[in-house]
């Protein structure tokens, strides 16, 4: 396919997708339909789709319309690409600009719309990232670095950086913490690769990686990931040896791959329901890595930036509220409550834990923050303890 | 590290072993107006309600070593835990300790049990008042924690019990319902918490912190035993004495003194 075609593609598939299709299953059926492209032509399209989700704003603004052609439009303008080379209407190339086209869009207004965070968010986002907000949107608008995590179960850093780099996969240390990878050559032969498929090495980011190397774990200790998910926490949690390793769910379908990757990493963790939780406790460390905006990670997942609402948002805050309640209960008496999110925004974060420390006899110990400024995604640890008030 | 204070006893060597220490607000005193609580502090030489957290060490000629209290651990964060280094100070690893007595289970006093350092005592038998189990079994408090982890080595002991080598069991209820100090031989006694401020609460005993879990016992208690200690010139030490661990006490009417030996 020429560069023009895989224009006029993603403009085809981002208007599935703006008509409410989601983005990974209007980029399968494209490759579905389209047994002419190659495996170039596939990846090509996937980073052009992203780019204009994560940019959807500005790009928007530069092309004239929120539209698929508007979005590509846009982001050739941003690029600074010749748009009469490429939309030139020969073979599948998108068709030449007509004359509104032509004169429609500008540049992005300074503040929400050239930093791509909705209008609504803008002030919190703000108020959260302060002199930064603008720079931290901009950076949201590139895609995210590819991290790995070093299995220490299976191997070092340095074993990983070799096996890795025998399949073709450049990689270096990433300062997060002493686990981490980032990818700077070959991340799309991640997936097929034998470090990846023995479990040497998984695919987390690095400051996701670095909560788990913050939390104070000693051998001995058990240790439950409240909020497990997929488990990528999870696994790094079992690669630490000698504690025992608990997940839970509040929706315990999305734990359904854990048990195979925990078996790939050579690892060991029970998963347990609701009330097997409450029958476990109580726990030395609660880690509650809350569901929360994911505005730390929306250069991964750019649709969650223009899907959140404030509605959705302020429902999110109370169920953060609620999971440190519920953690708070299985955590041990001298136990650490450890209390997460991917988010940059402080509501979510300190709000969130201020408000819990307000209602109850805790205390926080530490804090640490990662913002999309570091070179990681956005995330937020706080560790809290019980504050015992009788003696 | 500051000196050991200890005191012998026929074959019982007891060190005082200060695992922390913190100020009380004056809010913990709630029966004694903060005009009164300063003016008393201060003819003690004291701004504030100062407290510590005292475990002690018991080693009998006969090579037994046995713990009073085991700390706060972790639970009282960074102004406690540090019985470990002191242990350590006078040449005891934890693992020489057979027999872990604990006066009640408030959490400076059996935290030392708890968390990552758990592993502590691990060989030790555990006493404790049955009261005392009653008590904290079914709610959260870290003492519910230590009868869970250490179910398996558990002995409850009653309220006049001798533990073998002229050491017996003093019940002095009302602080928490289980609380207990020690006799030892004929003119030792340890008396836990009956006392957290020396300077509030031995010029008037009716000063009480909110901790008790039965004032008007917790009252009767502290005057009985202030008044034993003093009318049979017994040396004693309290869980939450500060400056000299070990003294005798002298009575004035309703007033105690302490008299550093
Ligand atoms: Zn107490």
């Amino acid at each position: 396919m020429t560069p023009a075609a895989r224009l006029q593609a993603a403009i085809e598939v981002l208007d599935e997708i703006l008509a409410g299709k989601p983005a990974e299953r209007a980029l399968t059926g494209w490759a579905r339909r389209s047994r002419f492209a190659g495996s170039k032509d596939r990846a090509a399209l996937r980073d052009h789709v992203f780019d204009a989700l994560r940019a959807r704003r500005s790009f928007a603004a530069r092309g004239g319309a929120e539209t698929g052609r508007g979005l590509i439009l846009g982001l050739c303008r941003a690029q600074g690409l010749t748009v009469a080379d490429l939309f030139t209407g020969i073979g599948h190339a998108p068709a030449p600009l007509a004359p509104e086209e032509q004169a429609g869009g500008r540049d992005p207004a300074p503040g929400a719309e050239a930093a791509d965070i909705p209008d609504w968010l803008w002030p919190r986002f703000q108020a959260s990232l302060g002199a930064q907000a603008q720079q931290a949107g901009e950076i949201m608008q590139s895609r995210a670095p590819v991290h790995l995590r070093v299995n220490t179960a299976r191997t070092d850093r340095p074993g990983a950086i070799a096996a890795l780099a025998g399949e073709g996969i450049a990689t270096q240390p990433h300062p997060a913490c002493d686990t981490a990878l980032e990818v700077t050559e070959g991340a799309r032969g991640i997936a097929r690769s034998t470090a990846y498929l023995d479990g040497l090495v998984e695919l987390q980011d690095a400051a996701s990686q670095a909560i788990v190397a913050a939390l104070p774990l000693a051998p001995g200790m058990r240790v439950l990931d409240y909020c497990a998910g997929g488990g990528g926490k999870t696994l790094a949690l079992a690669a630490v040896p000698g504690i025992e390793v608990f997940a839970h769910d509040a929706a315990p379908q999305r734990m359904r791959d854990l048990p195979a990757r925990a078996a790939r990493a050579g690892a060991r963790v029970r998963l347990l329901d609701t009330d097997e939780a409450t029958r476990a406790a109580p726990f030395d460390l609660v880690l509650a890595d809350a569901p929360c905006s994911g505005s730390g990670s929306w250069r991964r997942a750019p649709a969650g930036k223009w899907d959140l609402t404030e509605e959705k948002f302020t429902a999110l805050l109370a169920v953060q509220r609620e999971i440190l309640q519920r953690a708070a209960a299985l955590t041990a008496p001298g136990g650490v409550l450890a209390y997460a999110t991917c988010s940059m925004l402080t509501e979510e974060n300190d709000g969130a834990v201020q408000a819990f420390l307000d209602a109850g006899d805790w205390k926080q110990d530490d804090c640490r923050r990662w913002d999309v400024l570091s070179g990681t995604d956005g995330f937020y640890l706080a560790l809290l303890t019980r504050i015992h008030s009788e003696f | 590290m500051d000196p050991v204070d200890s005191v012998r006893s026929g074959p019982w060597r007891v060190d005082c072993l200060v695992d922390g220490g913190m100020t009380f607000g004056t809010d913990v005193f709630a029966n004694v107006a903060p005009a009164r609580q300063a003016e008393l502090l201060g003819a003690a030489g004291l701004s504030a309600a100062v407290t510590e957290f005292n475990a002690y060490l018991m080693r009998h000629d006969d090579g037994r070593i046995w713990l009073v209290d085991t700390g706060c651990g972790s639970i009282c964060g960074p102004e406690g835990g540090q019985l470990p280094d002191r242990l350590a100070s006078v040449g005891i690893a934890p693992g020489d300790i057979s027999r872990v007595i604990l006066t009640h289970l408030h959490a400076d006093h059996c935290g030392g049990l708890l968390g990552p350092g758990a592993a502590l005592f691990a060989d030790a038998e555990i006493l404790l008042h049955p009261d005392e189990v009653a008590h904290w079994r079914d709610t959260e408090a870290p003492g519910a924690q230590v009868l869970k982890t250490c179910a398996d080595r558990l002995r409850l002991v009653g309220s006049d019990a001798g533990l073998g080598a002229d050491v017996r069991v003093w019940a002095l209820p009302g602080h928490t319902p289980g609380h207990f100090g020690l006799r030892i031989g004929d003119d030792l006694v340890l008396a836990g918490d009956i006392v957290h401020s020396e300077a509030l609460q031995l010029p008037d005993p009716e000063n009480a912190t909110q901790f008790d879990v039965d004032p008007a016992q917790a009252l009767a208690s502290r005057r009985a035993a202030l008044a034993e200690i003093a009318e049979r010139n017994l040396v004693w030490s309290g869980s939450h004495l500060i400056g000299a661990k070990f003294a005798r006490l002298h009575r004035s009417g309703d007033r105690f003194a302490k008299l550093e030996t």
